[in-house]
């Protein structure tokens, strides 16, 4: 079982404003995340369970959710798959979230900024991504992506970030804050369509971060569009609490982090559900030989 | 307008989030509206900074800005991050049961989490008491925080207030004389009340360049002015017959021991109306000793009676008594200022004594002659007689002087004393002003049962009245402390809540009343009666 939350503000001259539309701001959904043989093939489903249906049209069909591990995935381990498999409902759900803003609260020139990459990472997903780029091209809303890490790493196995950063410094750059791009990617993941940089957007942050323009439209931009686009949110990243970070995702952060004691009243109320139904005892078996992970750590 | 949320706490405890830009105060009311035309009435007791931005990132944030690194940063939406959370008690529940009626409880329930808080409105106080009383004294207009409703005007129960005392303790320059004279001026205007002030500053009547109480229209049938000073043309000579004093007059005052006490009431027994006389004049060792008093306590009394009334003898014509201050006198003069005084307090006047010339304890002296009369008068009248009586209040300044512990205990008591305990069930009361209520005795401070309550910067004072305030005041500590001059709140057993006062500039609230007198217009406002 997952407690998914998802969370988008609009700034306007960096002031936040609210939405046009009745799109809720915070939407929020359990899913249950199940896992099955057939065929042979281990297959990954989940359903949704809605407190307000009126969710329902902003989030991904269940059938696309039904998903077959991959070889790799088994590599993670049966807790781990799950756990990455579960989160693909959230995931996913970004996506469809975001098609349903820049169609209804976007107007052409705005940018959306997505909290993460832009990169897929399921054959299923790409149909959503597909959409949402369509749908952005098409209004003129520029779609980008800021992630606050990045696995790529240099081919001496440095991070791409961290050298980009050495390279600022020992080249003394006079800027105090810049932009690094393009950033080369592996081949491989050719279904990435994103202009990947490296962004400083404050001389006070601790750390650049990997930021990313839907590749069609950063094709059609100038140096100096994308340096104005950058600047745009740079100015947006001076925030004294994370210097560096657009104020936006931190107020996404606030707002769509689910806190612990929130998952207690869920967990409550599913452990009540499941006594009775008379299934407490068998299921408790179960949770107990995971939860010996969380007595550790209380201790 | 003010306005807030509220966001946890309890009874005790309202947290409240004050909308950007609101400016709440401490002491500020607000209300927090309910669903079938109730409310809660609750006051800012605190007010603190609140941040959703960790502390170690502003004072990072704090540091770059007084080192030089804070350019190209700011706080986004600040109005959202940072504010101010009041820490709020609720006062009141009020719900309007019909035209004009309303049900108060004192708050047993909270408001709605999540409520919305607003500013208190002259229409939230309508249930303060609709059925407005004839007799009434005024003390000022609401306050909510230093935000004066003047459309709003306190005014008190004048028989129940003064029948049961009033305190006002506040420490020099926060108002207690303007208040004071605000409250006398009111007085005069009502009826019921006879008041007797003694006056050490002689700050009440007002001269050709002070306004006071000689200005209100109806001085000539309502005020009466005693000063000893013969050169005060305004007033009347203030000289007492020493045949009028008593020896229970001295009691507790003057700081005569039981044994000269016993030894006046000898004096007394045997010399009657010349018993003072006859002390300044000395006897014999012999005559003494037929009167049971040692010789060293008469000549220790001859002394007294020399410093503290200065009455003397003349031993060059006769051993005739002298008298050497124009308040206590022989032959035929003086014989009749008590019990003028004390007709016209029957008459329901206010006299002013100035006693700005007296010794401080020719000013307690004559006071007690005063409040002695009375209290012996009013208790001998039967239930029926009184009833019809007007109430008698003695305005004292200083009041430890007279009601301190020490006095109180070393003395034997005074009639001060008796009458904070026992004037209430014959109409007197006092109005007892301190700076120092912590040396009052707690069953004195508790029997005044009206406190108007100015600022005070000594804690020690502000624990001796918040602990025997008619309400809680428990969290009020800091709200007295910081009081500006004119504030008060109001803490009776006749106000349902206590109440923020702010009481007017004297001379401005005089100037109105005169203009609208003149101009037979009634005084703007309506006036809602506490109590």
């Amino acid at each position: 079982m997952q407690l998914n939350r998802v969370y988008f503000n609009v700034f306007q001259n960096k002031k936040l404003i609210s939405p046009k539309s009745n799109i809720p701001c915070r939407i929020e959904f359990l899913s249950y995340t199940s896992s099955n043989f057939d065929h042979g093939n281990l297959f990954f489903e989940t359903k949704f369970s809605l407190e307000n249906d009126f969710f329902r049209k902003y989030l991904p069909l269940e059938k696309d959710l039904k998903i077959k591990a991959f070889e790799r995935d088994f590599v993670l381990g049966n807790q781990l798959m799950m756990e990455r498999m579960a989160s693909m409902a959230r995931r996913f759900s970004e996506w469809t979230i975001a098609e349903h803003i820049i169609d209804s609260e976007l107007e052409e020139g705005d940018i959306i900024i997505k909290d993460g990459s832009l990169q897929t990472s399921h054959p299923n997903e790409n149909q959503y991504v597909k959409n949402v780029f369509k749908k952005a091209k098409e209004k003129g809303v520029i779609f980008t992506g800021l992630s606050k890490t990045s696995r790529h790493t240099t081919d001496t196995r440095i991070p791409i970030i961290s050298a980009i950063d050495r390279l600022s410094e020992d080249f003394k750059i006079p800027y105090k804050e810049w932009c690094y791009f393009p950033v080369p990617i592996n081949k491989k993941t050719t279904e990435h369509k994103a202009l990947i940089m490296v962004v400083k957007l404050n001389r006070y942050a601790d750390t650049p971060f990997r930021f990313e323009i839907f590749k069609d439209q950063a094709d059609n931009m100038t140096k100096n569009e994308i340096l104005d686009l950058v600047s745009i949110i740079a100015d947006y990243s001076r925030d004294r609490s994370l210097p560096g970070y657009p104020y936006g995702l931190i107020d996404a952060h606030l707002w769509a982090r689910v806190r612990n004691e929130e998952i207690l009243g869920y967990q409550a109320m599913l452990f009540s559900e499941i006594t009775k139904l008379g299934m407490w005892k068998e299921i408790n078996s179960h949770i107990n030989t995971i939860s010996t992970h969380d007595k550790l750590d209380e201790m | 307008m003010k306005s807030g949320q509220i966001v946890g706490g309890g009874l005790q405890d309202i947290y409240i989030r004050e909308k950007s830009g609101s400016q709440m105060e401490l002491g500020d009311l607000l209300v927090a509206d309910g669903d079938n035309s109730d409310y809660t009435i609750i006051q800012v007791k605190d007010l603190a900074y609140r941040s959703q931005i960790p502390q170690q990132t502003l004072d990072l944030s704090a540091g770059m800005e007084l080192e030089g690194y804070g350019d190209n940063l700011e706080f986004m939406q600040p109005e959202l991050r940072n504010y101010l959370i009041a820490r709020a008690k609720a006062l009141i529940y009020v719900k309007k049961t019909g035209e004009e009626e309303y049900l108060t409880k004192s708050p047993k329930r909270l408001p709605s989490f999540f409520n919305s808080i607003r500013s208190i409105e002259k229409s939230d106080l309508e249930f303060l008491n609709p059925n407005k009383l004839e007799k009434s004294v005024y003390l000022g207009n609401i306050r909510s925080g230093s935000d004066v409703k003047n459309d709003v005007k306190v005014h008190i129960d004048l028989i129940k207030s003064l029948t049961h005392h009033i305190l006002i303790p506040a420490t020099t320059g926060r108002g207690k004389s303007n208040l004071v004279k605000v409250m006398l001026w009111s007085i005069l205007d009502t009826e019921g009340a006879g008041i007797l002030v003694l006056d050490p500053h002689n700050e009440y009547y007002g001269d050709h360049v002070k306004v006071g109480l000689r200005n209100h229209p109806k001085k000539d049938e309502k005020l009466d002015y005693y000063s000893p000073s013969k050169d005060n043309e305004e007033a009347l000579t203030l000289s007492i017959n020493i045949k009028k004093i008593r020896p229970d007059h001295f009691k507790g005052i003057g700081g005569f021991s039981s044994v000269q006490s016993e030894a006046m009431r000898m004096f007394f027994n045997k010399f009657k109306e010349n018993w003072i006389c006859e002390i300044a004049k000395g006897k014999d060792f012999e005559t003494l000793k037929g009167m049971g008093i040692q010789e060293k306590t008469a000549n220790v009394l001859k002394r007294k009676i020399e410093t503290q009334l200065k009455v003397s003898v003349d031993p060059s014509d006769g051993n005739k008594c002298v008298f050497n201050s124009n308040l206590f006198v022989g032959g035929e003069s003086g014989l009749s200022t008590i019990s003028d005084i004390v007709d016209s307090l029957e008459k329901e006047k206010t006299v002013i004594i100035d006693s700005s010339k007296l010794t401080d304890f020719e000013e307690l002296f004559v006071g007690s002659i005063i409040s002695s009369n009375i209290f012996s008068k009013y208790k001998n009248f039967n239930s029926e007689d009184l009833n019809d009586k007007p109430v008698i209040s003695i305005v004292i300044e200083e009041a430890p002087r007279v009601l301190g512990k020490e006095v109180l205990e070393s003395g034997g008591g005074n009639i001060y004393g008796t009458i904070a305990r026992e004037g209430r069930k014959f109409k007197i009361g006092l109005i007892a002003i301190t700076q120092l209520s912590s040396v009052i005795p707690r069953p004195i401070l508790a029997n005044m049962n009206t406190k108007i309550i100015l600022g005070n910067e000594m804690s020690l004072e502000r624990s001796a009245i918040i602990d025997s305030a008619s309400q809680d005041l428990s969290d009020d500590n800091r709200i007295i402390a910081s009081l500006d001059k004119g504030e008060a709140i109001v803490s009776s057993v006749f106000t349902k809540f206590a109440v923020p006062i702010y009481t007017p500039e004297f001379n401005k609230f005089t100037k109105e009343y005169l203009k609208n007198i003149s101009s037979k217009k009634e005084i703007k406002g309506v006036t809602e009666v506490l109590g």
